[in-house]
């Protein structure tokens, strides 16, 4: 799954971004050239999945794939496919949708966990216990559950048992084993990531990203689905969807809403240029109503569109020099931004 | 008064009766005295303080060098349903922290790092509260001559001064009379009541083996191993060790096998160690950082493939072996060469003589400004933790330091640092030394090992020692049941949830 998961961000990519880049993508690096290239690439969905990714093992995977031929390095040294590269297979992980859920997913997992563990405990008859997060917060939110539930234990117990098994039975079944094997409860206690590496034979990352896979695909369906799935639903409960903006991004984006200019903004904010222009972009990636009169008029958002369309490519300097120059990098920058946080309509490849 | 104490501990704990050495140390806490309590390893140290915390009046101190130590307690302590109990320590955050801080005079029991108990803010909420007893626990952290020296320690009797002076427990397993002079001395409370326990264990068999190689080490315990089904722990100093032998146990035997060291991550730590408390392991290779405040009973075998750097830290290692009193064993396995690697170890531990002079200077060199964080200067300056710690604490006691601010060094400052550390190498030398000639020594091991601690050896109820016939060949341990594993992840589910076996 790691290798299917790079090789769809060198994909996408089309050449035009670093290994470092892939790498700040899958950590989900909070930086607004990371979070524009995850719109314009169109990999939100792997924005963050992957925090606990150990950047010299991506190294080496790169290193190996373009041993192998799989891919190549350009001039640049940006990792590129080629003509004989595999289709990147994504059917194993539909379900990371990294730039909404990243944020909340380790809660969910610390509550469910916990949850499992106490709940299975209790009808096992174990009182006594190493809790296996250590979150303060998840460890008062089972509480709270707990405390809510008092005489209906037995019956949350079977729910949750059912709903993970209905849930499992329609997923990746090695996925499952991971999972399942990863959980503590009952007098049974979890496998660590070694052990499931060793008996899976498995990637140390392949494992992480399954499992890592396998409770966004709980949270997602069970945060759809409250009758269906009650109890795993209250894991989800309170735990909201993102709109990833600095917080510093977010300030700028205040001034600008009160119609300063960017060169007032500059003054009041003392930063450079380039980091307002930076939040402005950002701003205009995540706020679908932003507007952009003041930079661009609705035409050149859409003559630049077009271009990075015509082109095929998100490369700044193609478009700046194939537009003649006419526009700055800012400029480009916003409309694509705008462009994409609007939809705007492409017209297809020929 | 002892029938009293027998009831409250049968009610607050359960036990139906103490262990040796606690109700004496009970008592002499509940009457308001200092004491000085030297049990061995697992009879229960804790114990001496948590059931008087229950009893007198106020909030009952608790300094533990190991956050993990402490957590797990508090956590035990509160399964068991003592809840007025609570951990200070640095990796709280700061909501929690806060709230337990005003909440502070509600506990019978508040455990504390030595690191936390330096905040001025913390000692003026002690200093208004009613502190009937202040414990130190693993009490030989205090002595430079302890096997795990802490400088914050040292500072451990001012601070006791400045909340009021509340009565002392100061609890340890492992020390020599040099180091309880030591305690007492640092604490400044010669008076101490003393409450020395015997450390040898009547149940424990001792045996030494030398081979040729660490491949042959692998190679013996494999052999050993394949006759020998119970729970054992394979002690190392290496991490890369301990791994590459849990690889080849288990290519080579049936054993369940997991190794533990401090470079992994936290979760997986906790993991590995409860497997190995409930059963689902037999075997763990691991370095020291496993095993402190590891309470597994039946653990039959402790083999160490390395060797410590003291006969504290090896008496303690082993005293992790038959905790529920029956027949264990200890086996140590060393080469020739085996000397280098605690050797290395006490490098990393003491500044060598051409570091020292490189930090005075840059000391020097900072002199009238304040100085850097410790993280920084250790990067700078290339020193290990326990190095700078070393100089650190002689610049603050000597004023060289001063609310962070380097000062101008008096005049013999710099010699007696000399001295001084002259003196640690030579006496962790000595340790090393110690241990060696343990190793080397060729009548009863069970006598040279614990002379230092004690004057009378008591006769074990197991076959004595290598020197007195006895050989790990003659174990036959079979104890460790299988438990079960799972076929699928259905199983798996079901078995977590108790949802009976698949096809019942
Ligand atoms: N009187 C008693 N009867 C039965 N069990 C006891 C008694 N006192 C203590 N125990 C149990 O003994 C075990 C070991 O206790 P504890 O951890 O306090 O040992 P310790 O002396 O501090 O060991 P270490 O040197 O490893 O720190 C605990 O499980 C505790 O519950
Ligand atoms: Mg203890
Ligand atoms: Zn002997």
């Amino acid at each position: 799954m790691f290798e299917s998961i790079v090789l769809l961000c060198i994909q996408r990519f089309k050449g035009e971004r670093t290994v470092s880049g892939i790498f700040n993508m899958l950590t989900g690096k909070r930086s607004s050239q990371t979070m524009q290239d995850a719109k314009a690439y169109q990999l939100d969905h792997l924005f963050g999945i992957f925090p606990e990714l150990d950047r010299r093992r991506l190294d080496t995977l790169i290193d190996e794939m373009s041993h192998s031929g799989e891919i190549v390095l350009n001039e640049q040294s940006f990792p590129q496919i080629t003509e004989t590269s595999r289709e990147p297979s994504t059917q194993t992980f539909p379900y990371f949708k990294g730039m909404t859920w990243h944020e909340v997913v380790p809660a969910f997992i610390a509550r469910l966990n916990l949850l499992v563990q106490a709940s299975s405990n209790k009808e096992a008859g174990i009182q006594s216990y190493v809790a296996i997060v250590d979150n303060p917060e998840a460890q008062l939110w089972v509480k709270k559950v707990f405390a809510t539930f008092q005489n209906k234990l037995a019956r949350l117990n079977q729910s949750l048992y059912e709903e993970l098994e209905k849930l499992l039975s329609a997923h990746d079944p090695v996925q499952a084993e991971l999972f399942t094997h990863r959980l503590t409860g009952g007098g049974w206690i979890g496998l660590t990531l070694d052990q499931l590496k060793e008996k899976f034979r498995m990637s140390k990352e392949d494992v992480l990203l399954g499992l890592r896979h396998t409770y966004y695909y709980l949270f997602q369906r069970a945060k759809m689905d409250q009758d269906a799935y009650p109890v795993l639903h209250l894991c989800t409960r309170g735990l909201q969807a993102s709109h990833l903006v600095t917080a510093s991004a977010g300030k700028t984006y205040q001034l600008i809403a009160h119609g300063l200019s960017l060169e007032e903004i500059v003054t009041i904010r003392r930063l450079k240029k380039s980091t307002i222009q930076d939040h402005i972009v950002e701003a205009a990636l995540v706020t679908p109503d932003f507007d952009v009169s003041p930079f661009l008029t609705a035409d050149q958002v859409v003559e630049i569109n077009q271009k990075a369309i015509d082109l095929n490519t998100q490369r700044l300097k193609h478009i700046h020099q194939d537009l003649g120059g006419v526009y700055d990098y800012f400029e480009i920058r916003l409309a694509l931004a705008h462009g994409r946080s609007t939809h705007i309509e492409r017209k297809p490849l020929p | 008064m002892s029938t009293q104490l027998a009831s409250a501990l049968k009610k607050y704990f359960g036990f139906d009766q103490f262990r040796e050495g606690q109700e004496d140390v009970i008592r002499d806490v509940m009457d308001g005295n200092d004491v000085l309590g030297i049990l061995p390893t697992g009879t229960g140290k804790s114990l001496c303080y948590q059931l008087p915390a229950r009893l007198l009046q106020g909030t009952t101190i608790v300094v533990s060098p190991l956050i993990s130590l402490m957590v797990d307690q508090v956590k035990q302590l509160k399964a068991s349903g003592y809840k007025s109990v609570t951990a200070l320590n640095s990796f709280m955050d700061i909501k929690e922290k806060k709230q337990v801080i005003q909440n502070l005079d509600r506990y019978d029991l508040v455990y504390v790092s030595p690191e936390m108990l330096q905040n001025e803010r913390l000692q003026e909420d002690f200093r208004r509260m009613t502190v009937p007893l202040f414990v130190i626990d693993e009490a030989h952290c205090i002595s430079q001559w302890g096997h795990e020296f802490r400088t914050d320690y040292l500072k451990l009797h001012r601070i006791i001064d400045s909340i009021g002076s509340p009565p002392v427990l100061a609890l340890s397993a492992t020390a020599t009379p040099e180091v309880q002079g030591d305690i007492m001395e640092k604490l400044n409370r010669p008076g101490m009541i003393r409450h020395i326990h015997p450390m040898d264990k009547q149940n424990i068999s001792l045996s030494v083996e030398e081979v040729q190689s660490p491949e042959e080490k692998t190679d013996r315990i494999v052999n050993i191993l394949s006759h020998i089904h119970a729970p054992t722990m394979i002690y190392f100093s290496s991490r890369q060790w301990a791994e590459k032998v849990s690889f080849v146990l288990r290519e080579k035997l049936s054993h369940r096998t997991a190794f533990y060291h401090g470079g992994m991550e936290q979760t997986d730590r906790m993991l590995v160690q409860q497997q190995f408390m409930s059963g689902q392991l037999d075997v763990i290779c691991c370095t020291s950082a496993f095993g402190m405040g590891v309470d597994k009973k039946d653990i039959r075998l402790v083999i160490h493939f390395h060797l410590p750097a003291q006969t504290e830290s090896f008496i303690q290692e082993i005293g992790r072996a038959g905790r529920d009193g029956k027949p264990s064993a200890s086996l140590v396995l060393f080469t020739k060469k085996d000397h280098y690697l605690p050797q290395m170890l006490i490098q990393s531990e003491l500044p060598e003589r051409e570091q020292l002079d490189l930090v005075l200077g840059y000391l020097k060199r900072q002199e009238g400004q304040e100085l850097l964080e410790d993280a920084s200067i250790m990067e700078q300056l290339q020193l290990s933790e326990s190095q700078w710690n070393f100089i650190k604490y002689q610049a603050e006691e000597r004023g060289v330091l001063n609310h962070g601010k380097v000062q101008p060094f008096p005049m013999d400052f710099e010699s007696r640092l000399h001295a001084l550390l002259r003196e640690r190498w030579t006496y962790k030398q000595g340790k090393l030394t110690e241990m060696l000639t343990w190793i080397h020594h060729t009548g009863c091991r069970r006598e040279a090992l614990y002379q230092s601690f004690q004057d009378h050896i008591r006769p074990p109820y197991v076959p004595c020692c290598d020197a007195c016939g006895f050989s790990v060949n003659h174990l036959t341990f079979q104890e460790s049941q299988e438990t079960p594993a799972a076929e699928s992840w259905k199983e798996r589910l079901q078995m977590i949830f108790h949802q009976g076996p698949p096809h019942a």
